[in-house]
């Protein structure tokens, strides 16, 4: 390990480090997805992800009892919803971004992602969005049908044979 | 399986490709920040509790030397009538 990325060993932070380096792998695909960076160019993902797992670190003597994978999970999405909600003026006429939730807008990223990768029930997804439970089900198709059909394809063309 | 359910299993899917690796920095990072956050909070509660308590102890001694609840002194004698 290089000397800049020492980790003290107090208890915390092994306990830390041992749950961290267990959960970042999924945390890191999931903030990727939100993001829809290409999979060798992470930074934001990875900003997020430190962002968020510094404040679980902060809270890790607080947490009786609750999952710090839930916790940082919530985190990360509400990190990403914030940031995109301030960036949304500047969203039209945008490149798409390459990941596979590319075609997305953030708020469908994060239910499919809550949904359909993280299996998270409707009413938490709605909750950490501050969106009603049918509003969430109705993103999740939507986006589950633009997902199927990428833009290109003839409109009613037949979803790819997978 | 509806269209529906089709369509949800297709993007599952899509998602469940292997998860990258953390680089190790990134951990290092979240430990220096998260340390750093929990000096900040302790520093910020010990202030919290410092100007609490000098609050309280100035309010305690200016209770015991002003006695707000006593009746003032009059500044002159009240005037002597009807004996």
């Amino acid at each position: 390990m290089s000397p800049g990325h020492e980790i003290p060993r107090t208890a915390r932070a092994r306990a830390f480090v041992s749950f961290a380096a267990g959960a970042g792998g999924r945390l890191l695909h999931l903030a990727v997805l939100l993001t829809g960076e290409a999979p060798g160019s992470t930074p934001y993902a990875r900003r997020l992800l430190t962002a968020a797992l510094s404040r679980t670190y902060a809270d890790w003597d607080a947490l009786r009892g609750d999952d710090p994978y839930d916790r940082t999970r919530q985190d990360l999405v509400a990190r990403y919803a914030r940031a995109a909600w301030h960036r949304r003026l500047g969203a039209a006429g945008r490149t798409r971004d390459p990941g596979p939730l590319g075609p997305l807008t953030p708020h469908e990223r994060i239910a499919v992602v809550l949904r359909l990768y993280e299996g998270v029930p409707e009413e938490q997804a709605a909750a950490l969005l501050g969106l009603p439970a049918e509003r969430v089900r109705a993103l999740t198709a939507r986006a589950s049908v633009r997902l199927a059909r990428p833009p290109g394809g003839a409109p009613g063309a037949p979803e790819p044979a997978r | 399986m509806s269209g529906e359910d089709r369509r949800k299993e297709h993007v599952r899917r899509l998602l469940d490709t292997p998860p990258p690796p953390v680089p190790q920095e990134l951990l290092a990072e979240a430990v220096r920040r998260g340390e750093r956050l929990r000096r900040l909070r302790a520093g910020a509660r010990r202030f919290l509790w410092v100007v609490g308590t000098a609050v309280v102890a100035g309010v305690v001694v200016w209770l015991v030397v002003a006695r707000p609840w006593a009746a003032p002194e009059m500044p002159v004698t009240p005037p002597l009538t009807g004996w």
